[in-house]
């Protein structure tokens, strides 16, 4: 017996619509504890934390890891889907094209949207697929990096 | 570190593995910066019970940004990631409290080189591995490289 799909028509409708998010300022001390973290325990390159070793460099100061760019508009509100709660929600993978480095004191505004959702029966029950994509601007307009995503939300 | 040319690159050449030894310590520095609190991620009866993992799992985005290291150690500080990829099949467990252990290792091999609007490509294939050998996230990367003057 088929079950019925959750994904609905108001679902479906939520597809392309952007959200966009409050600009949110990149504090030194961010990039900082970001670098530490995804090295830890062993010293993250200078270049992220140590603004002497930075400035000699070709970027002239301090930047983010390119990986830092998960963390962008997280807190900002997303699209709320109207499907129920799900059990268990993971991340299905990442996708990040990096145009320009972010610099401390930056302010980037996060523009996301939903472009597909689909659903797939998984072993233990629903499985709905929700591929969204999230572009990254800073203060000068100009577009620093694109993030696609795919999340798993386990019913 | 020497820095990686364009010219010196091979199609089918390894990049260097990166070893990770990764426990809770780890993965709650990285939901603090990452600002990433989420319960499989954190706590081990939640996972085991309600989720229905084996344990608390390694976060993907802490996966992510240790193939971005392997990356950017390799490619130098001249050379610049354009794009990575990844895609979370399989999952990490962190190890015991205080191990130095790897629980997992990244690694990568170049695919294709080529020269673009003057800039000079490498795209390589890129994951993860456990220690059993088990590939956990495939993925792939793009890079710009300088060449030798």
């Amino acid at each position: 017996m088929a079950q019925e799909s959750l994904i609905t028509d108001e679902v479906k409708a939520a597809i392309g619509v952007e959200v966009v998010g409050p600009p949110e300022l990149i504090e030194m001390k961010a990039i900082k504890d970001y670098a530490r973290a995804i090295n830890w325990p062993d010293p993250p390159n200078p270049l992220h934390v140590d603004e002497e070793y930075a400035k000699k460099t070709r970027f002239g100061g301090i930047i983010a890891p390119w990986s830092f760019y998960t963390s962008l508009g997280r807190g900002v509100p997303r699209q709320q889907l109207p499907l129920p709660p799900a059990r268990v929600g993971m991340n299905g993978g990442n996708d990040y094209e990096f145009f320009l480095p972010i610099h401390p004191g930056d302010v980037i505004t996060t523009r996301s949207k939903i472009v597909d959702i689909t659903e797939r029966e998984g072993r233990a029950g629903k499985l709905i697929f929700t591929v969204s994509e999230r572009a990254f601007t800073n203060q000068n307009g100009e577009v620093v990096g694109i993030a696609r995503g795919t999340g798993i939300s386990q019913y | 570190m020497a820095q990686l040319f364009w010219d010196d690159i091979e199609v089918g050449m390894e990049i260097p593995p990166y070893r990770k030894a990764v426990t809770l310590m780890e993965l709650n520095r990285f939901a603090g910066a990452n600002e990433e609190f989420v319960l499989i991620h954190m706590d081990r009866e939640y996972s085991r019970n309600v989720a229905r993992l084996p344990d608390v799992i390694v976060m993907g985005n802490l996966k992510y940004a240790y193939l971005a290291n392997m990356m950017t150690n390799w490619i130098g500080e001249d050379g610049t990631l354009k794009r990575l990829s990844a895609q979370y099949r399989g999952m990490d467990i962190p190890g015991p409290a205080l191990s130095t252990e790897p629980t997992m290792i990244c690694k990568g091999r170049v695919t294709k080189k080529y020269v673009q609007d003057g800039d000079h490509y490498i795209e390589c294939e890129v994951w993860t591995e456990t220690k059993e050998g088990q590939i956990t996230t495939p993925g792939s990367a793009i890079a710009i490289l300088p060449v030798k003057s």
